[in-house]
Protein backbone atom coordinates (compact mmCIF):
# COMPACT_ATOMS: atom_id res chain seq x y z
CA UNK A 1 0.00 0.00 0.00
CA UNK A 2 1.52 3.57 -1.18
CA UNK A 3 0.98 5.53 2.34
CA UNK A 4 1.59 9.23 0.39
CA UNK A 5 -1.83 9.70 -0.45
CA UNK A 6 -4.74 11.19 1.94
CA UNK A 7 -8.10 9.72 0.59
CA UNK A 8 -6.58 6.45 -1.52
CA UNK A 9 -4.51 3.90 -1.29
CA UNK A 10 -2.79 2.20 -3.81
CA UNK A 11 -1.44 -1.47 -4.27
CA UNK A 12 0.43 -2.05 -8.18
CA UNK A 13 -0.36 -4.89 -10.01
CA UNK A 14 1.36 -5.56 -13.31
CA UNK A 15 0.01 -3.17 -15.65
CA UNK A 16 -2.32 -1.19 -13.77
CA UNK A 17 -3.06 -0.13 -9.64
CA UNK A 18 -6.14 -1.33 -7.31
CA UNK A 19 -7.72 1.86 -5.41
CA UNK A 20 -9.07 1.38 -2.66
CA UNK A 21 -10.94 4.43 -0.68
CA UNK A 22 -9.34 5.20 2.80
CA UNK A 23 -12.92 6.55 4.14
CA UNK A 24 -16.21 5.30 3.80
CA UNK A 25 -17.45 9.00 3.16
CA UNK A 26 -16.54 12.00 0.99
CA UNK A 27 -18.57 14.77 1.92
CA UNK A 28 -17.19 18.13 2.11
CA UNK A 29 -16.53 19.91 -1.50
CA UNK A 30 -12.52 20.67 -1.09
CA UNK A 31 -12.36 16.58 -0.19
CA UNK A 32 -13.97 16.09 -3.27
CA UNK A 33 -11.86 18.30 -5.14
CA UNK A 34 -8.64 16.68 -3.05
CA UNK A 35 -9.82 13.17 -4.04
CA UNK A 36 -9.83 13.54 -7.90
CA UNK A 37 -6.36 15.55 -7.50
CA UNK A 38 -4.95 12.63 -6.14
CA UNK A 39 -6.65 10.04 -8.97
CA UNK A 40 -4.67 12.63 -11.50
CA UNK A 41 -1.96 11.97 -9.37
CA UNK A 42 -1.83 8.37 -9.17
CA UNK A 43 -2.60 8.30 -12.77
CA UNK A 44 0.18 10.36 -14.16
CA UNK A 45 2.36 8.33 -11.38
CA UNK A 46 1.92 4.83 -12.12
CA UNK A 47 0.98 5.26 -15.81
CA UNK A 48 -1.70 2.10 -15.40
CA UNK A 49 -3.13 0.32 -18.12
CA UNK A 50 -5.94 -0.73 -16.28
CA UNK A 51 -7.73 0.64 -12.77
CA UNK A 52 -9.56 -1.75 -10.85
CA UNK A 53 -11.76 0.64 -8.10
CA UNK A 54 -12.45 -1.51 -4.96
CA UNK A 55 -15.25 0.16 -3.93
CA UNK A 56 -15.46 -2.02 -0.26
CA UNK A 57 -14.57 0.68 1.90
CA UNK A 58 -18.09 3.27 0.35
CA UNK A 59 -20.61 3.76 2.30
CA UNK A 60 -22.12 6.54 0.77
CA UNK A 61 -21.23 8.21 -2.44
CA UNK A 62 -22.31 12.41 -3.31
CA UNK A 63 -22.73 12.89 -6.88
CA UNK A 64 -19.58 14.84 -6.46
CA UNK A 65 -17.48 11.28 -6.29
CA UNK A 66 -19.74 9.60 -8.54
CA UNK A 67 -19.19 12.72 -11.21
CA UNK A 68 -15.05 12.31 -10.60
CA UNK A 69 -15.49 8.10 -11.29
CA UNK A 70 -17.80 9.13 -15.01
CA UNK A 71 -14.83 11.29 -15.61
CA UNK A 72 -11.92 9.19 -14.53
CA UNK A 73 -13.88 6.10 -16.78
CA UNK A 74 -14.06 8.39 -19.88
CA UNK A 75 -10.47 9.59 -19.70
CA UNK A 76 -9.01 6.10 -19.05
CA UNK A 77 -10.88 4.50 -22.32
CA UNK A 78 -10.29 7.83 -24.66
CA UNK A 79 -6.28 6.77 -23.69
CA UNK A 80 -7.19 3.00 -24.32
CA UNK A 81 -7.14 2.32 -20.85
CA UNK A 82 -9.86 0.68 -18.46
CA UNK A 83 -11.65 1.16 -15.36
CA UNK A 84 -13.32 -1.70 -13.07
CA UNK A 85 -15.39 -1.17 -9.97
CA UNK A 86 -15.43 -4.29 -7.76
CA UNK A 87 -16.84 -4.80 -4.08
CA UNK A 88 -19.62 -2.04 -4.70
CA UNK A 89 -22.04 -2.77 -1.54
CA UNK A 90 -25.90 -2.60 -2.33
CA UNK A 91 -26.89 0.56 -1.19
CA UNK A 92 -23.73 1.86 -3.52
CA UNK A 93 -25.15 -0.42 -6.62
CA UNK A 94 -28.61 0.85 -6.10
CA UNK A 95 -27.01 4.61 -6.51
CA UNK A 96 -25.07 3.44 -9.75
CA UNK A 97 -28.39 1.49 -11.10
CA UNK A 98 -31.09 4.93 -10.79
CA UNK A 99 -28.33 6.52 -12.15
CA UNK A 100 -28.03 4.15 -15.50
CA UNK A 101 -24.46 3.58 -14.52
CA UNK A 102 -24.69 0.06 -13.56
CA UNK A 103 -24.67 -1.44 -17.02
CA UNK A 104 -22.27 1.77 -18.17
CA UNK A 105 -19.63 0.89 -15.34
CA UNK A 106 -17.38 -2.68 -15.42
CA UNK A 107 -18.53 -3.67 -11.95
CA UNK A 108 -17.35 -7.67 -10.67
CA UNK A 109 -18.14 -8.70 -7.62
CA UNK A 110 -14.67 -9.78 -6.79
CA UNK A 111 -11.41 -7.88 -6.80
CA UNK A 112 -9.17 -11.22 -8.34
CA UNK A 113 -11.85 -11.46 -10.99
CA UNK A 114 -11.44 -7.77 -12.13
CA UNK A 115 -7.65 -7.89 -12.25
CA UNK A 116 -8.02 -10.92 -14.03
CA UNK A 117 -10.11 -9.61 -16.85
CA UNK A 118 -8.60 -6.03 -17.11
CA UNK A 119 -5.21 -6.96 -17.30
CA UNK A 120 -6.10 -9.81 -19.68
CA UNK A 121 -7.83 -7.59 -22.31
CA UNK A 122 -4.79 -4.75 -21.51
CA UNK A 123 -2.28 -7.88 -22.82
CA UNK A 124 -4.93 -8.25 -25.76
CA UNK A 125 -5.08 -4.63 -26.42
CA UNK A 126 -0.92 -4.07 -26.13
CA UNK A 127 -0.19 -7.30 -28.53
CA UNK A 128 -2.79 -6.29 -31.59
CA UNK B 1 -43.25 28.71 0.19
CA UNK B 2 -44.62 28.17 3.05
CA UNK B 3 -44.83 25.00 5.43
CA UNK B 4 -47.03 24.40 7.96
CA UNK B 5 -45.64 22.48 11.53
CA UNK B 6 -47.37 20.02 12.73
CA UNK B 7 -48.61 20.00 16.21
CA UNK B 8 -47.13 15.73 16.63
CA UNK B 9 -43.51 17.36 15.72
CA UNK B 10 -41.27 15.47 17.77
CA UNK B 11 -38.18 17.41 17.04
CA UNK B 12 -38.08 20.96 14.93
CA UNK B 13 -34.76 22.54 13.44
CA UNK B 14 -33.96 26.00 11.64
CA UNK B 15 -30.41 26.89 10.83
CA UNK B 16 -29.09 29.63 8.78
CA UNK B 17 -25.78 28.47 7.48
CA UNK B 18 -23.09 29.79 5.49
CA UNK B 19 -21.92 28.67 1.70
CA UNK B 20 -19.46 26.65 3.45
CA UNK B 21 -20.24 22.80 2.63
CA UNK B 22 -18.54 21.47 5.55
CA UNK B 23 -21.17 23.27 7.68
CA UNK B 24 -24.00 21.54 5.59
CA UNK B 25 -21.98 17.80 7.02
CA UNK B 26 -22.20 19.35 10.36
CA UNK B 27 -26.38 19.77 9.91
CA UNK B 28 -26.32 15.80 8.10
CA UNK B 29 -24.60 14.86 11.37
CA UNK B 30 -27.18 16.10 13.92
CA UNK B 31 -29.89 15.08 11.22
CA UNK B 32 -28.88 11.64 11.04
CA UNK B 33 -27.96 10.92 14.97
CA UNK B 34 -31.94 12.20 15.23
CA UNK B 35 -33.12 9.68 12.94
CA UNK B 36 -31.08 7.13 14.71
CA UNK B 37 -32.19 8.09 17.92
CA UNK B 38 -35.83 7.59 16.73
CA UNK B 39 -35.48 4.18 15.44
CA UNK B 40 -35.36 4.78 11.81
CA UNK B 41 -34.11 2.11 9.67
CA UNK B 42 -30.84 2.25 8.03
CA UNK B 43 -31.75 2.47 4.71
CA UNK B 44 -34.38 5.17 5.56
CA UNK B 45 -31.58 7.02 7.09
CA UNK B 46 -29.19 6.37 4.44
CA UNK B 47 -32.34 7.88 1.27
CA UNK B 48 -32.23 11.21 4.20
CA UNK B 49 -28.45 11.77 4.02
CA UNK B 50 -28.65 11.17 0.53
CA UNK B 51 -30.46 13.26 -0.77
CA UNK B 52 -30.27 16.24 2.11
CA UNK B 53 -26.67 16.23 0.82
CA UNK B 54 -27.61 17.07 -2.61
CA UNK B 55 -29.99 19.39 -1.54
CA UNK B 56 -27.60 21.46 0.26
CA UNK B 57 -24.81 20.98 -1.61
CA UNK B 58 -26.93 22.25 -4.69
CA UNK B 59 -28.19 25.39 -2.47
CA UNK B 60 -24.53 26.29 -1.34
CA UNK B 61 -22.30 25.50 -5.06
CA UNK B 62 -25.38 26.27 -7.67
CA UNK B 63 -27.78 28.49 -5.69
CA UNK B 64 -25.22 30.96 -3.72
CA UNK B 65 -22.59 29.75 -6.37
CA UNK B 66 -20.43 29.12 -2.96
CA UNK B 67 -20.34 33.34 -2.28
CA UNK B 68 -19.67 33.81 1.72
CA UNK B 69 -21.94 36.83 1.23
CA UNK B 70 -24.92 34.50 1.30
CA UNK B 71 -26.39 32.48 3.59
CA UNK B 72 -28.60 28.94 3.19
CA UNK B 73 -32.26 28.66 6.32
CA UNK B 74 -32.81 25.00 6.77
CA UNK B 75 -35.71 24.31 8.71
CA UNK B 76 -36.44 20.58 9.68
CA UNK B 77 -39.27 18.78 11.25
CA UNK B 78 -39.00 15.16 12.23
CA UNK B 79 -42.74 13.18 13.73
CA UNK B 80 -42.93 9.41 14.35
CA UNK B 81 -43.59 8.90 10.67
CA UNK B 82 -42.23 11.84 8.50
CA UNK B 83 -39.17 13.86 7.74
CA UNK B 84 -39.19 16.98 6.32
CA UNK B 85 -36.99 19.82 5.25
CA UNK B 86 -36.87 22.85 3.41
CA UNK B 87 -33.34 24.53 2.02
CA UNK B 88 -33.95 27.61 1.17
CA UNK B 89 -31.02 29.48 -0.69
CA UNK B 90 -30.42 32.93 -2.18
CA UNK B 91 -29.55 32.69 -5.68
CA UNK B 92 -31.93 33.36 -8.68
CA UNK B 93 -33.28 29.76 -8.86
CA UNK B 94 -33.71 27.68 -11.65
CA UNK B 95 -36.62 25.88 -13.57
CA UNK B 96 -35.64 21.78 -12.12
CA UNK B 97 -38.14 20.74 -15.24
CA UNK B 98 -35.95 22.19 -17.76
CA UNK B 99 -32.67 20.00 -16.26
CA UNK B 100 -32.30 17.09 -18.53
CA UNK B 101 -32.51 13.35 -17.71
CA UNK B 102 -29.36 12.10 -16.81
CA UNK B 103 -29.76 8.85 -17.08
CA UNK B 104 -30.51 9.12 -21.06
CA UNK B 105 -28.02 7.75 -23.64
CA UNK B 106 -26.22 10.56 -24.90
CA UNK B 107 -26.24 11.91 -21.32
CA UNK B 108 -24.39 8.67 -19.29
CA UNK B 109 -20.50 10.28 -19.72
CA UNK B 110 -21.76 13.57 -18.55
CA UNK B 111 -19.93 13.96 -14.90
CA UNK B 112 -22.98 15.82 -13.35
CA UNK B 113 -26.97 16.22 -13.20
CA UNK B 114 -27.65 13.47 -11.13
CA UNK B 115 -28.37 15.06 -7.79
CA UNK B 116 -31.97 16.01 -8.54
CA UNK B 117 -32.99 12.42 -10.12
CA UNK B 118 -31.65 11.04 -6.70
CA UNK B 119 -33.78 13.34 -4.34
CA UNK B 120 -36.64 12.18 -6.20
CA UNK B 121 -36.11 8.56 -6.18
CA UNK B 122 -34.67 8.42 -2.34
CA UNK B 123 -37.40 10.97 -0.99
CA UNK B 124 -41.28 10.58 -0.88
CA UNK B 125 -42.00 14.26 -1.91
CA UNK B 126 -39.82 16.68 -3.38
CA UNK B 127 -41.46 19.67 -4.14
CA UNK B 128 -39.57 23.42 -5.70
CA UNK B 129 -41.08 26.74 -5.20
CA UNK B 130 -41.66 28.90 -8.54
CA UNK B 131 -38.89 30.63 -8.42
CA UNK B 132 -36.54 27.38 -7.54
CA UNK B 133 -34.26 28.52 -4.90
CA UNK B 134 -36.16 26.28 -2.24
CA UNK B 135 -36.77 22.71 -2.14
CA UNK B 136 -39.14 20.84 0.54
CA UNK B 137 -37.85 17.12 0.96
CA UNK B 138 -40.02 14.73 2.29
CA UNK B 139 -39.33 11.25 3.23
CA UNK B 140 -42.01 9.10 4.64
CA UNK B 141 -40.59 6.59 7.54
CA UNK B 142 -40.71 2.84 5.63
CA UNK B 143 -43.04 0.00 7.25
CA UNK B 144 -41.27 -3.18 8.34
CA UNK B 145 -42.44 -4.82 4.97
CA UNK B 146 -41.01 -2.40 2.84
Amino acid sequence: MNPFFRHLEVRQIPGGVVLYCVRPRILDNSESQEFGEELRDILRLFQPQAVVFNLRNVVFLPTAVLSILVTLKVRLEKEGKSLALTNVRPEILEILRIAALDRWFQIFPDEADAVAILLSSAAQSSNS
Amino acid sequence: MRSFPNPQWLWQHRRTLPSILSEAGRLLSEITSELEHRGWSDRDIFAVQLAVEEALVNAIKHGNRSDPGKTVTVSCWLSEDLFRIEIEDQGDGFDPATVPDPTSPERLEEPTGRGIMLMRTFMTKVTYNAKGNAVVLEKRRSTSDQ
